[in-house]
């Protein structure tokens, strides 16, 4: 594939990559934002080769897992002190939310996102590309890199697990508001 | 693909949360530039780590092997103290030593059974070695035979004469009766 037409192609995607590279990082802007640069120097580079065996959405976004696994890795070693910050990495913007943001997201919206948390990579990994990108089971498991019985899995867990979260987070909820206001529940 | 129930209701929260993330996307072009410029990643970060794993791999595989050749060496079968067990040292008279081979070739003397075990290479030798050798042979054959554990004594009683030794017909009535016992006596009168 020709630059220019991959060029075009991940800008087709970008959104979609970010989202995706969001959920890698457990929901950091800006350290999604530095494996997706990751993720396109790799792919300037020629490190990371698009072959066509598959979708290049699945392709990209399992290059950018995999660039997440790493950075991740990566950033456990540098608190260690085994590898000194890079100089990039020390002009990044803080990973705070504008307080609009937080207002204007939903009650419900704020609840899934804290059931979300509590999952299992893989299972949030699962229910995000299914979900969200509309992928199917097995184009997931071509993402995660494991077979389509075990993206099923994650799948199915995953579902199920944050029907639970979120039927606990509503009845804290509400003993919580009965606690505090006893006439709002009958 | 359709959903229905709980899983319209998952889609739905998923959508709510793409329409946040859209939010906090990046440009793109943006990004792209910052690829372009980026410079290679540097390697000597992950050479450092790789040295590191490199040095304790080499440093467990040495100290396996330091731990390890005492014991190849008491397990090795042509070893005499296998078990710690020194024999006592006894005064036998091993014999003329043998002459050393004329071709500077030594014959160790915990050897000499598994030579033994080949003829055809004895046959060759000259004369002389071979009576010499045979020599120390009977006598260290001797001197295994006359030896004797130390805990030998411990095994000896001073019955052990009655214990071991039947009396014979032909021995005397007094005799005879000092084996027999005391409480036949009575019946007699």
């Amino acid at each position: 594939m020709e630059i220019a037409q991959l060029k075009a192609e991940l800008e087709r995607l970008h959104r979609a990559s970010f989202g995706w590279a969001l959920s890698c990082c457990r929901r950091d802007p800006s350290e999604a934002e530095e494996v997706l640069q990751t993720v396109y120097v790799k792919i300037l580079e020629g490190k990371a080769r698009y072959r066509g065996e598959s979708s290049l959405k699945t392709w990209l976004f399992a290059v950018i897992r995999k660039t997440a696994i790493s950075e991740h890795r990566l950033g456990l070693l540098r608190r260690l002190r085994f590898i000194p910050e890079p100089e990039h990495q020390t002009q990044r913007i803080p990973a705070t939310e504008e307080p609009g943001t937080v207002f204007e997201r939903s009650e419900a919206q704020e609840r899934f996102q804290r059931a979300l948390a509590t999952l299992p990579a893989r299972q949030r990994e699962a229910l995000h590309l299914v979900f969200d990108e509309d992928l199917s089971l097995r184009e997931a498991a071509d993402v995660m890199g494991v077979s389509i019985g075990s993206a099923r899995q994650h799948y199915d867990r995953g579902k199920k697990r944050l029907r639970e979260s979120l039927e606990q987070e509503i009845a804290y909820g509400i003993r919580w508001r009965g606690k505090e206001n006893p006439g709002i529940v009958s | 693909m359709e959903y229905v129930g709980e899983e319209k209701r998952i889609r739905e929260l998923f959508r709510e949360l793409r329409l946040e993330n859209e939010r906090l996307t990046p440009q793109f072009a943006g990004l792209w530039i910052r690829a372009q410029a980026a410079p290679a990643r540097p390697l000597r970060a992950i050479n450092l780590s790789f040295a590191l794993a490199a040095a304790l791999l080499i440093c467990a595989l040495v100290s396996l092997t330091l731990w390890s050749r005492p014991w190849q060496i008491k397990s090795s079968p042509n070893s005499p103290n296998v078990t710690g067990f020194k024999p006592p040292i006894l005064n036998v008279d091993p014999g003329p030593i043998p002459p050393t081979p004329s071709n500077g070739e030594t014959i160790p003397s915990g050897l000499n059974l598994v030579k033994k075990e080949k003829p055809i290479k004895l046959a060759l030798r000259p004369r002389t070695e071979t009576a010499a050798l045979n020599k120390t042979e009977i006598s260290e054959a001797a001197a295994i035979s006359k030896w004797e554990s130390p805990t030998t004594s411990l095994l000896r009683s001073p019955s052990e004469q009655v214990l071991t030794t039947v009396p014979q017909f032909n021995d005397a009535v007094k005799d005879m009766k000092s084996f027999l016992p005391s409480t036949d006596k009575p019946k007699e009168k």
